[in-house]
Parts: structure tokens; sequence; C-alpha cells
């Protein structure tokens, strides 16, 4: 549904994004890579909203820089870094934003009503975006993507802020909808993809590194990920050496997780997580 | 559907501006402006002419005259002052990450324009409306004869509304205009805006959005066998004007033909509006990536290197903060701020040494774009909570700004003051008094407005008054218009004072304060 032939980006002399190509049918293709890996600048790019150096894409067999009115007319959007009329209502934003993307009347005022119950904004509808915490602003953000029905849904960082309870709720609400429909999700949350993805491509440096399934990727890391006992007066010395993924104080020492080659002593192999293998393709990079 | 989403874009933005605080601030001036610019006697008058006895007249304040006397009024709040309140609304959106949302939408760019223009000229046009029904109020109150609604219709529909349109639609290209659409555009609109509204129409009879030329030809032609040199715009006359009953201005059919024509003019700054505007994609106004500082290691590759990254602790005394090392930070942070502009600015502040009032005049307008949103900055970024969490601000942020900006001003004011102290001292106190003045009101006006064009419009004001040879307005203490002494200075440091009092008392209100 949606081809991705050469993106290129520059600014300047820096390349965000690399030469990417892919193609990303129904279902959530969740996008990994640390910061100025190319992911808000290749969404930003899918989302009609920056233009390519180089490249070009195509939704539903139409070209997506030709006639970006069709990517739009099909898209829901949430960037990272986004702002509202703090002198709107959540009610009055979503709307507006909703008369833009072509509703109106009963189906508007419907759509409106049944998103704020949905992001649990109902009781607070009423109010002015400029009192609201950064949560609910994030589940504004959250509403107004999903309201034209979007076949293309790209989130961007979309569960910064959120509590626990609603995160999971919106990766419940993301497994459901991704039904039949094209979802971008980028995040640093490497669980959220985990649980909601069906494929996973990791960025850096604006290239493309994999492109797999959650299970492939687990797959590649097994035998790769160990566990190591490091007293505490070698610990900077074991982080120079090893590519470490986490480290927990204990009486005994500092217990370190590490990808890679077993290069300490007593290293004992454990079961890979998909942070793991995430660590382990940029280790590889 | 476009129509209908151009008519959401230009609700959504109505209401947004209508509900900000600044409205309430622009509807008193409205009320005062449309009150005390419009008298009905005594020296002061908004449409006069000599008479040909060598008498100054004015119209009696009957419906005629209000009607028409409010088109006036509403011209000159077109020119000065109504691009001032509503530039900065793509920028808004551009900064808080909202336009990217818009630019997903299917509205197309020339919609979402035409859409944003018509908010503005909504918003325009109710202010411009008040201003009308103030007007119709007072001449019910006490004005003379009967009510001729038929005026304040063509006055307003004819005149007024086409100037209003035309504004908007103007503003809307400075935004969108690159080296416009910034800081410095609000400079350039004060001297570019009355060149294109005022000047232009003189030499092209055929461009006159605001109807100024047409109302003039028509007010003449109503004195016509009874008078000479016809003004309009408020004018203080040494001798009170006699009132005399009016027939004011005769609209026939070819100027209404003729000024709804006007309204074609509309349509060039939205066109080149539409040709220039980006839709807020950021590739195309993010500057170029930017090396790192000699000495220090690039960023990015230090974000990608697995170095092991350890944090040594800091030696007991090494964190203290100092109000003064804030002072320092805040006005280093006002330079860097600066962009290009900052220069010139150097530059005028520098030449000072030479001659003083000369430099005076470009120093004191170039501080608006660079000094006018230092106050509110985290405010604008969303980050004034950081802000508060600071330990080394010495009172609160408001006294901080204010602090900041008067070490950042008399600074660049030291060569000025310097020359003045051989050769005149009391200037020399009263540009540094004045200089003082213009750091309170900065810091103070920001924070109580949250922006800077409340600042900037009272400084371009005071600094136009004063080059006009106001002394009461020269904050300079007669650096700018004889007359004025270090006292004049002293009275605008007062008021500063005053104001940075009630901005410390607003913050501490809403949780900001010490």
């Amino acid at each position: 549904m949606l081809e991705i032939q050469g993106l290129t980006r520059r600014y300047g002399r820096t390349l965000a994004l690399d030469d990417v190509s892919l193609s990303v049918g129904p279902g959530v293709l969740g996008l990994l890579g640390p910061n100025g890996a190319g992911k808000t600048t290749l969404m930003s790019i899918l989302a009609t909203v920056t233009r390519p150096s180089a490249g070009s894409f195509a939704w539903e067999g139409r070209d997506g820089l030709r006639d970006p009115f069709a990517v739009r007319r099909a898209l829901g959007y949430l960037p990272q870094d986004f702002g509202l009329h703090g002198q709107l209502t959540a009610r009055e934003f979503l709307r507006y934003v909703g008369r833009l993307k072509g509703l109106s009347g009963r189906a508007l005022e419907q759509r409106v009503a049944q998103l704020l119950e949905l992001v649990n904004l109902h009781a607070a509808a009423d109010r002015r975006l400029s009192g609201y915490s950064g949560g609910m602003r994030q589940r504004v953000g959250i509403a107004q993507a999903l309201l034209s029905d979007p076949r293309l849904l790209i989130v961007d960082e979309p569960t910064v802020g959120l509590d626990p309870e609603e995160r999971l709720r919106f990766r419940n609400l993301l497994s459901e909808i991704a039904h039949g429909r094209v979802v971008i999700l980028s995040t640093h949350i490497v669980s959220d993809v985990e649980a909601v993805a069906e494929r996973i491509a990791v960025l850096r440096r604006g290239r493309l590194l994999t492109l797999a399934r959650p299970e492939e990727l687990l797959r590649s890391a097994e035998g790769r990920v160990f566990r190591a006992l490091v007293p505490p007066e070698r610990l900077a010395d074991a982080q120079q050496r090893l590519a470490v993924s986490s480290l927990t104080r204990r009486p005994e020492g500092v217990q370190v997780r590490f990808v890679g080659p077993p290069e300490w002593p007593g290293a004992e192999p454990v079961e890979p997580t998909l942070e793991d293998a995430y660590l382990l393709t940029q280790a590889a990079a | 559907m476009s129509l209908l989403a151009l008519r959401a874009e230009a609700e959504a933005e109505l209401l947004q501006r209508l509900r900000a605080p600044a409205t309430l601030v622009a509807l008193l001036a409205i009320l005062a402006g449309s009150s005390l610019l419009l008298p009905r006697d005594g020296r002061l008058s908004s449409i006069s002419w000599t008479a040909l006895d060598g008498r100054p007249r004015a119209p009696v304040f009957d419906s005629t005259y209000a009607a028409w006397g409010s088109a006036v009024l509403c011209a000159v709040f077109l020119v000065m002052a109504a691009f001032y309140l509503v530039t900065g609304s793509l920028r808004r959106d551009r900064q808080s990450g909202l336009g990217v949302i818009l630019a997903a939408t299917p509205l197309s760019s020339g919609a979402f324009l035409a859409g944003r223009g018509l908010a503005h000229a909504a918003y325009l046009g109710t202010l411009c409306l008040l201003a009308v029904g103030v007007t119709l109020l007072r001449f019910l109150w006490f004005g003379a004869g009967p009510l001729r609604p038929v005026d304040f219709v063509l006055s307003f529909l004819l005149f007024t509304l086409p100037g209003v349109l035309f504004v908007s639609m103007l503003t809307l290209l400075w935004e969108v205009t690159p080296g416009l659409r910034g800081r410095a555009g609000l400079v350039a609109w004060f001297f570019a805006g009355s060149m294109i509204l005022l000047v232009l129409p003189l030499g092209l009879p055929a461009f006159d959005p605001l109807g100024l030329m047409r109302l003039q030809d028509l007010m003449r032609a109503a004195i016509a066998g009874q008078g000479h040199s016809l003004a309009l715009g408020l004018m203080v006359r040494e001798v009170a004007p006699e009132r005399v009953p009016w027939v004011g201005p005769q609209v026939g059919p070819l100027v209404a033909a003729e000024r709804l024509l006007m309204l074609a003019w509309c349509l060039v700054p939205l066109f080149a509006a539409r040709a220039l505007f980006d839709r807020f994609d950021p590739a195309r106004v993010r500057p170029l990536s930017p090396r790192p500082a000699r000495g220090l290691p690039d960023t990015r590759e230090a974000a990608d290197s697995q170095r092991a990254v350890t944090l040594a602790p800091l030696a007991a005394g090494q964190v203290r903060p100092r109000p003064w090392l804030s002072l320092g930070a805040e006005a280093a942070l006002i330079w860097v701020c600066g962009s290009w502009l900052r220069w010139p600015l150097l530059l005028s502040a520098v030449a000072g040494a030479v001659a003083p009032a000369r430099a005076a005049t470009a120093f004191l307008l170039l501080l608006v774009p660079v000094i006018s949103e230092a106050a509110a900055r985290e405010r604008l970024a969303g980050a004034e909570g950081l802000l508060r969490s600071l330990p080394g601000l010495p009172r609160g942020p408001v006294t901080w700004k204010a602090g900041s900006l008067g070490l950042f001003l008399l600074g660049l004011a030291l060569p000025t003051t310097l020359s003045l102290l051989a050769t005149a001292p009391r200037a020399a106190l009263g540009l540094v008094l004045g200089v003082a003045a213009t750091a309170l009101l900065c810091a103070a006006l920001g924070s109580l407005s949250g922006g800077g064009k409340a600042w900037s419009a009272l400084h371009v004001l005071a600094w136009y008054g004063a080059v006009n040879r106001a002394p009461e307005m020269d904050f300079t203490g007669g650096l700018l218009a004889p007359g004025a002494s270090p006292i004049t200075s002293a009275g605008w440091l007062a008021a500063g004072l005053l104001l940075l009092g009630l901005a410390a008392w607003a913050e501490v209100r809403r949780g900001a304060g010490a």
C-alpha cells in the first residue's frame, strides 16, 4: 500500500535520511533508532509535510510527491512536537481539525464525541486547552490524528507524557485500528513496539539497518546476550569493553547485561529481549 | 469541502484571538480611541478645514460627522495598529508545531491562507465595528440632528471593510515572506505599511484600498465654495474651530462601484502569499546544519559513540547560584538571540560616540526586533517552568529580565553616554534614565502581555513622536526632541517602575514569581 523508493533528505551538509526504500503493508510498522537516526524526517516526508531531496513514495499507487492530497485525504498524523490552540476547548479544536479534514454536521459531532470518550477526555472536553496537562494534550493530539478514520496513520512518539494506564490503552487501540490500515509508529519505548508492531524498521544515521518481524529480530539475538557479575572497581573497564544494556547493583557486585561477544570472564548467556536485539543492530552498524 | 474547511479555519483563528487576553487590551484601546479621537468641540478635530475668512471650521457632531469621522478613525487604526494586532499567527503555528498538523490535512494552501486572512479580517472588522458602535452611541447621547443610518452603513461597507480586508491579506504576505516574517518585519511594516497604504495611492489613484484619497476628494467636494486646506485625522488647532453643519461626502453609484472594485486588490497579497507559503515545511526554514564550535566535539558524533561516560562529582562550593551571574547570562542570551539584527544595532551603538543624536535614532528603533520578546521568551517557548526552577534568579523572572535588559542596554548605550558626558552631562543623565526606563517597560509589558507586541507598539510610537519633535514622548530626555529634559526621562522611568511592580504582582498571582 505504501511504497518508499530511495528517500533522501539533506539539511545543508547533514544527511538526515539516506536512500531509504521499503514497502509497507497493512499493520503496524515500528520505527526504532537513536536520536538523529532520521525517523522524524521519514515520517514528516510520508506525511507530506517535508519534501525529500531525492527519492519518492507512493500511496495506493499514487505518487505522494506529485499528488500529496491523495495521501492527505487518507492520513492521520501525530507529529512528535505539536501545539494546540490554547484558547479553544478540546471539543472546539477537534471540530476545527475535523472540518479541515472534511467532516461536517452530525458525523463530525459524533466522531468528536466518540474520540473524546476514547481518549478519556470527555469530562474535560469543554475546558480550554491552555489548562491541559502534557498527557492530556498528547491525548488530544492522538484524537485529532484519528478524526478522519485514517487508512494511513503516522504517529511519532505518541505515548510521550502518557501515564502507564493511558499508554496501555493507546497500545491496545493501535493494535485494534491497525487491521486493514497502515500504521507507522515511531518510539523510543521498545516495549511499545514489541507489543503492537508486526514489522520493525531500525534506522541509524539516516540509513535503514534492518527490516524484520519482532520474532526474527529476537531470533537473531539468540546466543548473543550475556550477563556477568562485575566487581564495582572494574565497572568502568566493563563499560569500555562491552555493549552494556543494563546494570543492577547487588551486594556481591554489579550485574551487567550486555550484547555481543562474551568478552568477560564468567559471562553466561541469557534469553534476549527485543531491546537487546535492537542494541545488537546498533552495535553492529 | 474547501469552503467548509475555509470557514473552520477562519472560525478557529478568530476564537483563538477573541479569547486571548490581548483582545481585552485592544478593546479598551478602541473604546478610549473612539471616544477621544473624535471630539465634538475644543481645539481637537478629526475633520477640519480653513474657511474663506481664514478661520478654522469643523463639522458639528451630527450623524454624518459621526459616521464619516469613524471611517477616518478606522483608516488610521488600520494603518498604525491593525497589522501589529493580527501578525504572528503563522509564526505561532510554526513554533508551536500545530502547523505540521494543519499541513498534513487535505486543506489546500490557498484555502488555508484565505481562511487565516478572513479570520484576521473578522477580528479587525469587529474592532472597527466596535469603534463605529461607540461613535454611534456618543451621537445618540449628545449628537445634533436626526440619525442617518445610511452614512454609517456606506462608510463602513465601502471604505472600512475593503481596508480591513486588504490589511488582513497584506499581513499574511508579511507573515510568509522570508525576512519579513520575523521580528524585522515589525519594524519594516512601520515604514512600508504607511508607504503602501498612504503614499502609494497618491501616485497610483487606481490603488486606494483604504479609500483615503477618494474620501478626501468627496470631502473636498462637500466643502467646495466654503473653504480649503481640508485636514483628515486628528489635528490640534491653535484656535478651536467653529462647528458648522456639513453635508458630508456624497456617495453615488460610481463611487460605490469603484470602492467595491478595490476589493480586487486583496487578491494580490493573497496570491503572492500563496506563492511564497512553505506550508510549515521545516526543511524550508531550517538553517544549515551548524558546525560545532572550534575545540568542541560534534555532539551528533558524540551521541552516536558507544564510549562509556562517567560523571565526576563537583567539588563543594563549585555550584554557587549568584544573581549577577544570572543577569550576565541573560544579557548575553539577549545578544545571542538578536540574529543578524544585532550587528547593525551594535554599529549604531558604537556610532553614538561620534554622532550621539543621529546614532540614537537608529539605535533606539533597532532595539525593537532585538529585545522585544526577551521578557516573554520562555513563555512563548513554553519553558516558563524551567525558568522558575533556577536557583540564581534575583526576586522572580520579571525583575531578573528587567535587570538583564538594563545591563544589555546600558552596555550598548555606553559609547553615546561617554560622548555626552564630556559635552552635555544633562543629556547623558537623560539617556541613562531613558535606557533604564526602556528596560523596565520592555520587561514589564513583555511579562504582562506574554509577548513583545505591546512594548514594541509603545516604543515605536514614543520613538516616532520623539523624532517628530514631541518633547513629552522623548524618553531619552532631549536626545531626539528639543524641549525634553532628564525630567521627561524620569517620568518614563517612573511609569516603567509602576508597570514593573504591576508585572511582579501579576507574576506572583499566577505563581511564577519569587
